[in-house]
């Protein structure tokens, strides 16, 4: 056994009494006859890992830290809503379009009425050839304007939820 | 740690704070300790410590016993204190640690056999923070909690060979910071 090959040995297993006693009592031959790894060897004990047994050891105020510990883990158990700042942001943003939806909806119907008034006047000759006579003109209007209206709104509706559905 | 039951740790898996609270006054000890040193800042000890008691409480059902449960809590300790520092990591501290192990270095020179809890503690810092942190596991969990190789490697899930090599390297670079003292005595 030459020096080359305890020193690995010299470094690990051996100050930490990971060997065989065999193995062991091989290396405490070889360091009575070699002054070098004896060296080596008092040095690593020395310098590398009695520093570590006179480690202090540290105490944490227990009551307090354990305090702390139930404080986070009612939070985690509370609905998740009250402590995840992503699902809160939703829940507003829903609060925000179920208050709009009212006026969105009848910004929409009138909309879409003049659109169709614009529409039936300029595109249909039916609806145009009727416009003529002024009763049955204002009749039919209010008739398409009422079956838009009671449908847009319906549609209106879904598109809020749409919404709703997309961000959730 | 053998007085906490089965039943305790099936409780406290289920969510029970009191079960869990059992196992947290029988580990706090060893977990703030082993944290301390990988994280190697006594102002970060209590924040990691609480980090960990927290990642317990919520892998505890992921637990099968197949290991102890000691083992199985010096995993998350030595997991979730590596993540702190890898997040943490100070470079200004290095130079600093240096530093103060070579102005130790000629203390020793001088007193060798009388070194104080205080001096002690300041070399410890200063070799523990040349390491890398899986270097730095191994270290702690050797020479600190004397815990065999083969019970470090359960612990981390590497190999024997794995630790061994670490434990190697650790000490080949704390033994690069503290030459001058071996220069000495050879
Ligand atoms: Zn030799």
């Amino acid at each position: 056994m030459n020096c080359e090959d305890i020193r690995e040995s010299l470094l690990t297993d051996y100050p930490d009494g990971q060997l065989t006693a065999e193995r062991e009592e091989d290396i405490n031959q070889h360091l009575s006859a070699c002054v070098q790894c004896r060296k080596f060897s008092d040095a690593v004990c020395r310098s590398l890992v009695e520093p570590f047994k006179g480690a202090k050891k540290i105490s944490l105020p227990q009551d307090k830290v354990w305090r702390n510990i139930t404080q986070r883990i009612k939070e985690e158990q509370a609905p998740a809503h009250l402590s995840n700042p992503f699902v809160e942001m939703i829940l507003r943003a829903r609060e925000a379009i179920t208050i709009i939806k009212p006026a969105f909806a009848l910004l929409a119907i009138t909309v879409i009425t003049l659109i169709a008034m614009g529409y039936f006047n300029t595109r249909n000759p039916e609806v145009a050839d009727i416009s003529g006579s002024s009763e049955s003109d204002a009749q039919y209007i209010r008739y398409v304007a009422d079956e838009l209206s009671v449908n847009q709104s319906d549609d209106t509706v879904d598109y809020g939820t749409d919404i709703e559905n997309y961000f959730l | 740690m053998q007085d906490i039951t089965r039943d305790i740790i099936i409780r406290a898996s289920k969510g029970e704070v009191d079960a869990f609270e059992v196992i947290y006054r029988k580990c706090l000890d060893f977990v703030s300790n082993v944290a301390f040193r990988i994280v190697n800042t006594t102002e970060d000890t209590e924040e990691v410590t609480q980090e960990v008691f927290l990642n317990i409480f919520r892998q505890l059902n992921h637990f099968r016993f197949e290991s102890s449960l000691k083992t199985w809590i010096y995993r998350i300790t030595v997991n979730t204190a590596i993540n702190y520092s890898k997040k943490e990591s100070r470079h200004n501290y290095e130079m600093a640690g240096y530093m103060e192990v070579s102005a130790l270095v000629n203390t020793d020179k001088t007193a060798p056999d009388k070194i104080s809890e205080e001096s002690n503690e300041k070399i410890i810092a200063a070799l523990l923070n040349a390491l890398t942190p899986d270097q730095r596991a191994c270290i702690v969990l050797r020479s600190i909690e004397g815990l065999s190789y083969q019970e470090i490697a359960d612990t981390l899930k590497i190999p024997v060979n794995t630790v061994r090599s670490r434990i190697k390297r650790a000490r080949e670079t704390m033994l690069a910071i503290r030459k001058e003292v071996i220069n000495n005595e050879l």
